[in-house]
């Protein structure tokens, strides 16, 4: 149990949201992540823009502070695990899944991830376009879901919500939701921005501040 | 949002002497005359200050608690003193501010009960720890952060789009506000983020006019009213939409805390 998790059931499995916003399929012993962006630091550095390089390292802490804690037997890449091409901070990947080799570790396909086949092979990453696992259906956009009786969980558009406390005032923050369609994960990257999603009455919203999973769905 | 010009220092003494003029009733000008219906009503609803008073009015509404302070100061002045006075409120209890202000004055606005009674009996206006007290309230204000939207464009680090073809504003500043979370946590030495704290402090908190204001204010008379409804001094900066936040509540406390209300709400 991680520190300000929260456990919920979907579909009958039990799915423990993290504050890392990352997700955690407890019958499967499968970690869930989405939206790394890994090596978009490197990219804007390439451009001339000054990004700092820790937002790199600190992405990989936090996913290996994560496996540490969950040893889980699968990690799920909900697509754009990479940014762009390859730099050097790929590399920093590649050497961190070498040493978890005996981790199975699957990527759906993101709109980022432009690597060929062959990097992604050379890295023992399984890149699927869906990944399906009953009751569940995982991939990257929903909108390229294909009439499934699974439920599909997704990443892409990193999903955050507005709530509007006391005094006129209105704050944003990242969320996990759950609708009727569909389930969406923010994303896990430091340095990425988000999307504002607006969640229907009876859609379950747990937003992620600071550091604790708190359901929101109430108050949207 | 970049017309929002403050009133120079010699401005702000020009108006200060015709609305003293008003007071003292003399309304020979064109302006005030068409004005004296609503300082009458000022006068009615509150008090009209005069030079050596200093005015401070509370009410509340549906939003929760107004305070309403009018130095005349202009604008830049009053950004700097409305973050101080914030930042030393929200230091006696775990409150959050909305502010918003003109050149006349302005408001603080939280969900809860200001305590303002119990900060006028203690030093509120003193300008003592100044230089401390604006640094710690611009950490937590997010002036810095929208001086930082200029810098990111000129430096370069967003892209404005080609003439002709706007990229959307939003998306400017949703990725400059990134760029600024990432400086902060990574980077808090980052020239360009320096550069925004300076230019707050050099230019929006302009510490000799603070002081000077501050000095002002505590030689004149402090007088607190209770007003049912806004004023017409105070309505102009209450529906001001364009507003600061300060807080010294953590985030999740906040959210618990409308979760609780809304349960009250359905019981």
């Amino acid at each position: 149990m991680i520190l300000g998790s929260q456990e919920i059931t979907i579909k009958k499995q039990t799915l423990s949201l993290l504050p890392q916003k990352a997700l955690y399929w407890k019958e499967q012993n499968i970690l869930v992540v989405s939206d790394i962006h890994f090596g978009k630091s490197g990219h804007f550095r390439k451009h001339g823009i000054a990004v700092p390089d820790t937002v790199n390292t600190t992405n990989i802490q936090k996913l290996e502070e994560l496996v540490q804690h969950i040893s889980p037997k699968k990690i799920l890449f909900l697509g754009d695990l990479f940014h762009s091409e390859i730099n050097a901070e790929v590399e920093q990947f590649k050497e961190w899944r070498i040493a978890h080799a005996d981790i199975e570790m699957i990527l759906t396909i993101g709109n980022h991830d432009i690597l060929t086949r062959f990097e992604f092979e050379k890295m023992k990453l399984v890149c699927v376009n869906q990944y399906e696992l009953e009751p569940f259906v995982f991939m990257h956009d929903e909108s390229e879901s294909k009439n499934s009786s699974r439920y599909p969980i997704t990443g892409h558009i990193h999903p955050a919500v507005k709530l509007t406390v006391g005094g006129r005032q209105r704050i944003y923050v990242p969320c996990f939701y759950f609708g009727k369609s569909h389930g969406m994960l923010p994303a896990f990257g430091v340095f990425t921005g988000s999307y504002l999603i607006n969640p229907a009455q009876n859609d379950l919203v747990y937003a992620v501040v600071e550091e604790k999973i708190t359901n929101v769905s109430t108050l949207i | 949002m970049g017309g929002r010009m403050s009133l120079s220092s010699n401005m702000t003494h020009i108006l200060r002497k015709k609305m003293h003029q008003a007071v003292a009733g003399d309304f020979s000008d064109i302006e005030l005359k068409t004005l004296e219906p609503l300082f009458e009503i000022q006068r009615d609803w509150s008090t009209l200050p005069d030079e050596d008073q200093f005015l401070i009015e509370k009410s509340f509404s549906r939003e929760g608690c107004h305070v309403f302070f009018f130095p005349f100061e202009g604008r830049y002045v009053h950004e700097g003193m409305s973050a101080l006075i914030a930042h030393r409120l929200s230091k006696m209890t775990p409150i959050t501010f909305s502010i918003a202000m003109n050149d006349y004055g302005f408001e603080l606005l939280s969900d809860q009960d200001i305590p303002i009674e119990a900060a006028l009996e203690k030093d509120l206006f003193s300008s003592e720890h100044l230089v401390d007290d604006i640094m710690a309230s611009i950490n937590s204000a997010e002036l810095a952060k929208r001086r930082f939207r200029e810098i990111c464009q000129i430096a370069g680090l967003v892209f404005k789009g080609f003439p002709g073809q706007a990229k959307s504003n939003k998306h400017l500043q949703m990725s400059s506000s990134l760029f600024f979370d990432v400086f902060m946590e990574y980077e808090p030495e980052h020239l360009l983020v320096q550069q925004a704290f300076e230019e707050v402090m050099s230019i929006q908190l302009d510490e000799v006019r603070l002081r000077k204001a501050l000095k002002k204010i505590s030689e004149q008379k402090i007088i607190f009213n209770l007003t049912e409804r806004f004023t017409p001094y105070a309505f102009p900066i209450m529906v001001d939409r364009l507003r600061e936040k300060l807080s010294s509540e953590k985030l999740i406390d906040r959210i618990l805390k409308m979760q609780k209300q809304l349960e009250k709400h359905v019981k």
